[in-house]
């Protein structure tokens, strides 16, 4: 059922078996689990809708002014506004994700000598027990990742040496609307209360602190209540979970779960740029057909089982450096995007590609496979010449985008402001802090690039002039300014085996508090360069399984 | 490490020198004051565009001129003999060749962001020098 909290009476106290604060990709997707259960579920959130008062209450503190233009001697301060880079209604984030899906890799679960504190206290085999389940929940087809996506395709694959480069692929979610897709659901389910204009401003725990007691929640129009609960999960997304864990100090006056001041260290974001462009020597098509999105539709794809309900699945493939490059290279994840507005070519180079594209024509075999043959053609792209050869890439050329992990960092971290939101609680100030490593991951790609492309004749890699090494010693200091954060937010209550290490156990529960578990990318000790909500769904569904059990008993 | 083999196959490249066929009688003349086959090789293996000219300014400016103008000849087409006189097909391939072990070995060099292999940067170091073709 579907309930209100401006509706009920104030100081209203509602009593459950299950707690599920946030109802985003996490939430949702564990309240889902217990449908038709005998556990009673309540389920937290903001607002049924957007509205703007409440989206208010994500504003962060204050950032000094940010300069939007990209000019290496300016500098820009990037990072988005805590306030832009979520949302804070039914479905949260996923009312605007992109629905890009991709497991993580096994060896982002790893742990690496060259990566601090990397290595997840569970291993990738369990993971990969569950996404086939997170998948469903997405909508996209059978868990397939692999080369056999290529089947049908009518292309063959690039024989990259997979100790350099190997294929990454994506499929997409609709994207799923989570509150849309999944509320008639929850609402229906005599065993489920959502709880709407419910903003949770503490989380109280019991005078030993050894567990929650109950929460309490506000409404923007000033009307109060609690809810107790045996158990409650935390799934307000990965700067609000510290948010609330760190301003819920009136009984640990460090916060919940701080004892080691660990809550809101270690935030992670994906980091998004372009690492060059790439020049086209061979006919552009096989590329296009390769790493553009494709529709698998021909009945015996992989992906072309999705289910009855499912239109055709789309998949992308993306290029990694392979295990062994990052670690000869020392750094991190990055998956790498060929963009470009290919059906926008300009004269000289469209010339290019027709001449090389026509099978009858006798010169086509001697157009080669380098820059120099692509040079002495484009003759007739003056301007566009001018620009490539000055480094400012023309429109034509496919853009080489790149997904790199951040790396932990015990200084990038989210804290408490002194400022205060509409309910009186202190809001979030993102620290953001980036590492020489984030640097290295972002630039063993062209390099890499350029080798493998030129190797198989693909063409020529540009290098984007922020990698330059001699434009880079601007940014050492503060790497951060020239970035786009992917607004994947993560890492703030971390996993671990060891108290000393993490805020949550492998099963997700706050170390010291018996009956606090926290969902969502907060728990990723590593992020890879995996966009987070499959993987964020996935352990959402891992720790229903253990709640079933918990609660069951 | 891509340093260090960069610098042991300049070695190799110099230490084979005058072991090389090129040096035969039959060889392209390639350097000295006649060096109109290298010329010839070069029309047929660049255009002359201001991206290559861009291009090969700068390539220049990485390479000692007596390195350029002796040394890479040497290198990149020393194999190549006058007779038969090796088509602009042959060239392109003979370049192309060369081209994928330096990419094989990690043998590139950045002109201008581009990363290139070190063949096709120097020919474009060449063609700067002799901007006259
Ligand atoms: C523009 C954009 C594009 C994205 N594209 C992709 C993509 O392509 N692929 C991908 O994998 N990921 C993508 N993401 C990330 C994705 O949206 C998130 O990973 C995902 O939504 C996180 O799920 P969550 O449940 O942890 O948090 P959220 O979805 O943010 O949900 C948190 C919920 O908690 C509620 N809440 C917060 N605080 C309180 C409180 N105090 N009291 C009560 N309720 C509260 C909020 O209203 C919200 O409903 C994108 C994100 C953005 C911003």
């Amino acid at each position: 059922m579907f309930a209100d909290l401006r509706e009920l009476p104030d100081g209203h106290v509602a009593n459950c078996d299950l707690c599920i604060i946030g109802g985003g990709a996490a939430g949702i997707s564990m309240v889902r689990e217990f449908i038709g259960t005998t556990t009673k579920v309540c389920l937290i959130e903001s607002a049924r809708e957007y509205e703007d008062a409440t989206q208010q209450l994500y504003a962060g503190a204050a950032q000094p002014a940010r300069k939007r233009a990209r000019s290496i001697k300016e500098g820009v301060h990037y990072g988005v506004p805590a306030i832009h880079s979520r949302l804070r209604h039914f479905g949260g984030s996923t009312n605007h994700w992109g629905g890009y899906c991709v497991p993580l890799d096994p060896e982002d679960l790893e742990k690496h000598d060259w990566i601090p504190d990397s290595g997840w206290p569970i291993g990738w085999r369990e993971l990969s027990k569950i996404y086939p389940r997170a998948q469903a929940v997405c909508e996209i087809g059978p868990y397939v990742y692999d080369d056999s996506l290529w089947q049908r395709t009518k292309t063959e694959p690039y024989a990259f040496d997979p100790q350099n480069l190997v294929n990454r692929f994506y499929q997409f979610s609709p994207p799923t609307r989570f509150g849309d897709r999944y509320g008639k659901a929850l609402k229906a389910a005599p065993n489920v209360t959502v709880l709407f204009n419910a903003n949770v401003t503490n989380i109280g725990l019991a005078s030993n602190t050894a567990s929650v007691d109950h929460i309490k929640v506000s409404s923007l129009g000033g009307k109060t209540g609690r809810v107790a609960a045996r158990h409650y999960v935390l799934a307000s997304g990965g700067i609000e979970n510290a948010r609330l864990l760190l301003a819920s100090n009136d009984i640990a006056q460090r916060g919940i779960g701080n004892e080691r001041d660990l809550v809101g260290r270690y935030f992670m974001d994906h980091l998004y740029d372009s690492v060059g462009s790439l020049l086209v020597s061979e006919n552009p098509k096989r590329l296009i057909a390769q790493y553009a999105e494709i529709v698998p539709d021909q009945a015996g794809h992989p992906l072309a089982e999705a289910g009855p309900d499912a239109d055709s699945v789309m998949f992308q493939a993306a290029l990694s450096p392979s295990a062994a490059a990052k670690k000869r290279n020392r750094a991190g994840a990055v998956a790498l995007f060929i963009r470009g507005d290919w059906s926008r070519v300009d004269e000289g180079v469209r010339a290019v590609y027709e001449a090389v594209e026509r099978e009858d024509n006798p010169a086509a075999e001697n157009y080669g496979s380098y820059l120099l043959d692509i040079l002495r053609n484009l003759d007739t792209a003056g301007p566009a010449v001018k620009n490539l050869v000055q480094g400012k890439s023309p429109p034509h050329l496919p853009v080489l985008f790149a997904i790199a992990e951040q790396v932990p960092n015990r200084g990038s971290r989210i804290a408490l402001a002194d400022q205060k939101d509409a309910l009186g609680m202190p809001r979030a100030r993102i620290d953001w802090q980036l590492s020489e490593l984030d640097r290295r991951t972002f630039a063993q790609m062209p390099d890499l690039l350029a080798g493998e492309f030129g190797r198989q004749g693909i063409g020529r890699v540009h290098k984007a002039p922020w990698l330059d090494e001699d434009a880079l010693y601007l940014y050492r200091g503060d790497f951060s300014r020239i970035l786009e954060p992917g607004r994947h937010h993560s890492g703030t209550t971390r996993m671990a085996r060891d108290p000393a290490q993490g805020v949550v156990d492998a099963d997700c529960q706050i170390f010291g508090v018996s009956n606090l578990s926290v969902a969502g990318s907060s728990v990723f000790p590593t992020i890879g360069s995996a966009n987070p909500t499959l993987t964020i769904i996935a352990l959402a569904l891992r720790l229903a399984d253990h709640l079933k059990g918990r609660l069951t008993r | 490490m891509n340093k260090r083999r960069k610098f042991l196959s300049y070695l190799t490249s110099i230490a084979l020198l005058p072991f090389l066929p090129a040096r035969a009688s039959a060889a392209l003349r390639l350097s000295g004051a006649d060096n109109t086959s290298l010329i010839r090789i070069l029309q047929n293996l660049v255009p002359d565009n201001p991206a290559t000219r861009a291009l090969g300014t700068t390539a220049l400016r990485q390479y000692k001129s007596n390195f350029v103008s002796e040394t890479i000849p040497v290198r990149l087409f020393g194999s190549l003999t006058e007779t038969p006189l090796p088509t602009a097909h042959q060239l392109r391939a003979h370049l192309q060749s060369l081209c994928h072990a330096d990419f094989d070995a990690g043998d590139t060099v950045a002109l201008d962001g581009w990363v290139l292999a070190r063949s096709e940067a120097e020919v474009l170091a060449l063609v700067a020098l002799h901007r006259k073709i």
